[in-house]
């Protein structure tokens, strides 16, 4: 051990000297190439799952491809030319938008919400820091069932409660609704998601230093004005990470729509992962749901950029 | 003794290493079918059993797959060399996978088979295109139009209807006190194709194409059946934009509803779910239209399609089949889901393996019944003798089903809703 040890000082001053106190490569340069090296494995991992479907995928969208398997033949960019003067893609993001604004809107205040009870020190309060995550632990095959009974036009319990409580006549047909079937699925996905974003978000609030806030109440200020002024502040950054990659999290979603509507009724809730996933599945064309999802790919790094520049939080 | 013993261990690595190679002499098939209940993979499971222990030289492993999956996972796993060697298909799935190269043609199997036991049309026409038989039928599906006939006497309504007519009058009087006259499906799924299509068929609208492969959907036959089967939704519970399959089944079985349009698998599945005497369930042929229509359902056969192009495989498949359609091994193949499995040669109806079962013994005039609809059933993309190959991206996108859907959510007009969906069916084939 000794000797090893030993030896590897040995080594080590060996490289940095040159064996002859020459230093041929500083220790700066040394602990570079070790970075290198070890993230290499990564990168060709990457360059394996990552690089290599989206050439592939490229290559698709160029081509005919209907079915896997069979002989398809090279189009050129028609595929690309077909996506964009699609009334049903341009339509699907439509949908896609107001399902990412629907999300993040009630996603935040969902799980602000909580993070702010989650604060307290009531004893209900800790345990549900425990309890909260749940749903998200939920898998969304359930989450999907779940949903789909509580929301049930005949015996579902949401509908039930609205007609007791006088707020609606007559049980709503949610999910067989064009205006109310992309409400009933965002509100599933809330439900489903918000316990992360939750904690994330508790966990931000209990680094703010609780001087701040005694500080406030000396100056007089109230709940409302101590939010404003110092929680939100203090999150900022955390709202920010959580609106990106939850961002791009909700537009992928898949399974939760498909689960619950599939799409419909009458395409309602046809998504873009939906659509892509029809094209492709359903409507046997490989290849135009693949030139889809690189104009997909596209949209999500424009809609990312244009977020980033417009709600970066700013440094001090 | 040393030499005997030299012998000795010279038997046994000769031994060793041959009864392996024996081993291998075994042709392994791979079958895939999507019937996943557990009763119809234990039916197919002691079929199996049977046909291995009578055949050592094959070994049949079965597979189940998943009837919502199947489109996407079966050409993926023939393009990878890890397809089945068998596979249970449906007309639509069939032209799907034809076009992957892996399906086998068995003209000449088909031939032999029907020679001994007489195959329906219908059942084999839809594996027929290009001089060859593309599956070998094993059995067929139809509709009925089941009641309930205490909600009919409570109704005082003295027999089933036989007209579409007929069925809006009756649906009204039963509609009441938390009850719907009738249930039908109308999401975008394949129940609602399906169901429509028994519509359409009756009304002589089943043709989607003309003999030149052209999308002749958009016709007054049309328009009618969907005007029917939207009239009728107006007495079914308002969240059938959302019922498939399961949704109706439950609403007949509960009481919910008193009328439902579906296969025979309400044989199988009424004693159980209504908790009702058996004399509660009453069947009928599907409807037609009071004028210019014709009996019809929608009628669809499973063929075992032969993936392999290794020819020992081929003939182990075919000696498999062979097997499933023995008298004595088709009635309890058939049997796997009593009513919903339909024999699909004229010599099946006679089958006492077949009729034996207690399912079909209750309902008779049910089971006849079901036999008889199957002469004047049809299929989507293969009626008036036609093969389709376009079929496939129409009934994957369920078009059909989402005329209806334009109709009820959309409140588009039925002409308006068939001349979008025959826009529909000619971007999908273009």
């Amino acid at each position: 051990m000794v000797m090893l040890e030993h030896s590897g000082q040995f080594l080590y001053a060996d490289l940095v000297s040159g064996g002859a106190n020459r230093p041929i490569w500083s220790r700066k340069q040394i602990e570079q190439v070790i970075g290198y090296i070890l993230v290499a494995p990564l990168l060709c991992w990457m360059l394996v799952v990552l690089i290599y479907p989206i050439f592939s995928l490229l290559a698709l969208s160029l081509t005919n491809t209907r079915i896997i398997g069979a002989p398809a033949s090279f189009i050129a960019a028609e595929n690309y030319v077909a996506t964009l003067q699609s009334a049903p893609f341009w339509a699907s993001v439509a949908r896609s938008l107001v399902w990412l604004l629907g999300n993040i809107f009630l996603g935040t205040v969902v799980a602000l919400a909580a993070a702010l009870l989650l604060r307290q020190s009531w004893l209900l309060a800790r345990h549900a820091r425990v309890w909260i995550l749940l749903p998200w632990v939920i898998p969304t095959v359930a989450v999907s069932v779940i949903w789909q009974w509580m929301l049930n036009t005949n015996y579902g319990v949401i509908n039930i409660a609205l007609q007791h409580l006088a707020i609606t006549s007559a049980p709503l047909n949610i999910f067989g609704s064009r205006q109310l079937a992309m409400v009933g699925v965002i509100v599933a996905n809330t439900w489903h998601w918000f316990p992360l974003s939750a904690v994330v978000m508790f966990g931000a609030m209990h680094n703010i230093p609780a001087d701040l806030y005694e500080a406030a109440q000396i100056d007089g200020a109230n709940s409302w004005q101590q939010f404003r002024h110092i929680t939100l502040p203090s999150i900022e950054k955390v709202l920010f990470a959580l609106g990106l990659v939850g961002g791009l999290w909700t537009l992928n979603v898949f399974d939760t729509i498909y689960l619950i509507t599939r799409g419909g009724p009458s395409d309602a809730t046809q998504t873009l992962p939906v659509l892509i996933y029809d094209t492709a599945f359903k409507g046997q064309r490989i290849g135009l749901a693949a030139a889809m999802s690189v104009v997909a790919i596209c949209l999500l790094a424009a809609l990312a950029t244009l977020y980033a520049r417009i709600a970066a939080p700013k440094e001090e | 003794m040393k030499k005997l013993r030299l012998a000795t261990a010279v038997a046994a690595i000769v031994f060793s290493i041959a009864t392996p190679s024996f081993a291998q002499q075994k042709t392994e098939l791979v079958f895939w079918h999507q019937e996943s209940p557990p009763n119809r993979v234990e039916a197919y499971q002691k079929l199996i059993d049977k046909f291995n222990a009578a055949n050592p030289t094959i070994e049949v492993r079965q597979e189940v797959q998943d009837w919502g999956t199947i489109f996407q996972v079966a050409p993926a796993a023939i393009g990878s060399g890890t397809g089945p060697d068998i596979l249970m298909a449906m007309p639509e799935l069939g032209t799907y996978l034809r076009a992957t190269g892996a399906v086998q043609p068995v003209s000449d199997f088909v031939k032999e088979l029907d020679g001994q036991y007489h195959f329906l049309a219908a059942a084999t026409d839809p594996y027929h295109d290009g001089g060859q038989y593309w599956g070998v039928p094993l059995w067929g599906m139809v509709q009925l139009l089941w009641y309930r006939k205490s909600a009919f006497e409570e109704a005082k309504i003295t027999k089933a209807p036989a007209t579409w007519e007929e069925v809006a009058e009756d649906a009204a009087k039963l509609t009441k006190g938390g009850r719907y006259g009738i249930t039908l499906p109308a999401s975008k799924t394949t129940a609602t194709d399906q169901t429509f299509f028994s519509f359409l068929k009756t009304y002589k609208g089943e043709n989607l194409f003309d003999a030149d492969g052209k999308i002749i959907f958009d016709n007054p036959n049309a328009v009618r059946a969907v005007t029917t089967y939207t009239d009728l939704l107006k007495y079914a519970a308002p969240d059938s934009t959302n019922y498939a399959w399961g949704e109706p089944e439950a609403a007949f079985n509960s009481g919910a509803a008193a009328m439902l349009i579906d296969k025979g698998i309400m044989l199988s599945i009424f004693l159980k779910d209504s908790g009702a005497p058996a004399e509660d369930l009453g069947c009928a042929p599907i409807p037609e239209p009071a004028e210019g229509g014709q009996p019809g359902s929608h009628y669809a056969s499973n063929a075992a399609m032969i993936l392999t192009k290794d020819p020992a495989k081929q003939e182990a498949a075919k000696t498999f089949i062979r097997f499933l359609l023995q008298p004595d091994n088709y009635g309890p193949l058939l049997n796997a889901e009593p009513g919903l499995f339909l024999p699909v040669t004229a010599d099946g109806f006679k089958l006492a393996s077949w009729l034996a079962d207690p399912a079909l013994t209750k309902w008779p005039e049910c089971t006849a019944l079901l036999a008889k609809q199957s002469e004047s059933g049809g299929l989507y993309g293969f009626t008036g003798g036609m093969y389709q190959i376009n079929i496939g991206p129409i009934a994957g996108q369920n078009i059909i089903a989402q005329v209806i859907q334009k109709v009820v959510i959309d409140h588009a007009s039925p002409k308006d809703a068939v001349a979008w969906g025959a826009d529909q069916m000619r971007a999908a084939i273009k």
